[in-house]
């Protein structure tokens, strides 16, 4: 009996976490048409995703979302390979390197990451213990192999890996890491709060490349290492894949014939992600905390901001699917 | 069965669930501790959520928003559009602008401290005055 109850106790648990990991997961049809929205919540338009950054068609599912509303989900399941622009480079060879590799984003301003940038490193930080550069060579340590990758590429960095700028490289990872991501067909707004940002994925650009929360910058400069991000605002981990962490105008885009910025993406919670300005480069006004407001056309939506903030989104106006 | 092999059964029943669900789930490296720039979370610090904030970067333009909460930790979230600094300014290392946000913030802290004493000395002053007058005999007609 003792032993039933905590058989029994142990398969709920198991059950409860994984419903808690796949956010609901009954498979249905795969779907091409979008399914119109209710009232002023505007519906996901699945078309408006690459189909090349798919790794599957977009299906639907029942789903129960972070605010406990059960729904209807659309599963998108995307290569983790952006298909419509090349990954990479990031980090420049040498100090004497005058191209731009990739970038870098310090207090809201990007940066390019030249050689003489990376020389610069200590003057830029104000701290003398920042040298990523061979003094008789110039060259600059890159993790250039997969073994350094990960070894840099992690919170508790080896000395041996002190000042290095962090690459990786898609074929360290498999060529690409699959990601899911769970969204409601129609948003579900929350009610008396706005949900705040996790550890996972805040959305899914259009391109299929997941939108993450911000880059710990600080506890990556901690091991004086630059955890360089392409031109796209993207970077390699080894758990993550690739992914974006600023909008930088790459992902695949679905303009607005009114000249209001583009679409580039949606959030966890099924509304829009815009472009940070329209085409004529104004930035939105009247924006809440989250970085989102409303009009007749697309209802509530966001806009993200800008590339050297190093996020997309502040809060989630609405209950939120899953990405994993 | 003993209780003892019981309890050890049920252990590692769950104990791939929950490796599964603390390990399995948490990518590690990109995401940990406070997300964002130094100077984003540091204006947040002894703010509460919703919050206003501002600070700034090398080139004095000025991000102003609102503390959100991102993973457990309040980062200012720009909801305002950015306020470029006039062309022509000079430009400074991070460093130098994360202290000057820090100072801000010392800044308000005075400011608040002074702020709170001044406020308990008009109270007591105004409570003086009200004591006083009533003490005060009544003006006669």
């Amino acid at each position: 009996m003792q032993n039933d109850r905590h058989r029994n106790l142990a398969i709920a648990s198991l059950a409860s976490m994984l419903a808690f990991a796949t956010a609901g997961c009954d498979n249905a049809l795969s779907t091409t048409e979008p399914i119109t929205g209710v009232g002023t919540e505007v519906a996901v338009n699945p078309a408006n995703f690459l189909a090349t950054g798919l790794a599957s068609p977009i299906t639907t599912e029942s789903c129960t979302l972070s605010g406990g509303t059960v729904t209807t989900c659309y599963r998108i399941t995307t290569s983790g390979v952006p298909s419509n622009h090349a990954v990479g480079p990031f980090c420049p060879t040498n100090i004497s390197d005058g191209s731009v590799a990739g970038m870098w984003v310090e207090s809201g301003k990007t940066y390019d990451l030249t050689g003489a940038f990376i020389k610069n490193l200590a003057t830029f930080y104000n701290d003398s213990r920042w040298k990523l550069y061979n003094d008789a060579t110039g060259k600059i340590s890159v993790t250039d192999t997969k073994v350094a990758f990960e070894a840099a590429a992690q919170p508790n960095v080896a000395a041996a890996y002190f000042n290095y700028c962090v690459e990786g490289k898609m074929s360290y990872i498999n060529g690409g890491i699959p990601k899911t991501t769970i969204i409601p067909v129609t948003p579900v707004a929350l009610t008396s709060s706005t949900g705040s940002i996790g550890m996972t994925g805040v959305g899914v650009a259009l391109n299929g490349i997941t939108l993450d929360p911000p880059a710990p910058v600080d506890r990556i400069k901690a091991a004086f290492t630059i955890a360089a991000f392409d031109d796209c605002g993207g970077h390699i981990n080894p758990f993550e894949g690739y992914h974006y962490h600023a909008a930088m105008g790459c992902s695949s885009s679905v303009p607005s014939s009114d000249g209001h910025a583009a679409l580039i993406g949606y959030a966890l919670d099924g509304y829009g992600i815009f472009a940070m300005t329209t085409s004529a480069g104004v930035e939105a006004t009247g924006l809440d905390n989250c970085r989102g407001h409303s009009d007749d056309t697309r209802g509530y939506h966001y806009h993200v901001a800008g590339a050297g903030e190093n996020m997309f989104i502040g809060c989630f106006h609405g209950q939120q699917g899953s990405s994993r | 069965m003993t209780r003892a092999l019981m309890n050890k059964r049920f252990a590692f029943s769950t104990l791939p669930a929950v490796a599964l669900l603390v390990f399995g789930s948490i990518p590690v490296w990109a995401h940990e501790g406070a997300l964002g720039n130094k100077v984003m979370w540091q204006v947040c610090e002894n703010r509460k959520l919703n919050e206003q904030c501002a600070f700034q970067n090398a080139d004095h333009d000025t991000y102003r928003g609102s503390c959100q909460s991102m993973a457990s930790h309040l980062v200012c979230v720009r909801n305002q559009p950015i306020q470029y600094a006039s062309s022509g300014g000079h430009t400074h290392p991070p460093s130098e602008a994360l202290q000057q946000n820090a100072d801000e913030g010392g800044y308000s802290l005075v400011f608040g401290a002074f702020a709170i004493v001044a406020g308990l000395a008009f109270a007591l002053g105004s409570a003086r005055n009200r004591k006083r007058d009533v003490d005060a005999p009544a003006a006669s007609n």
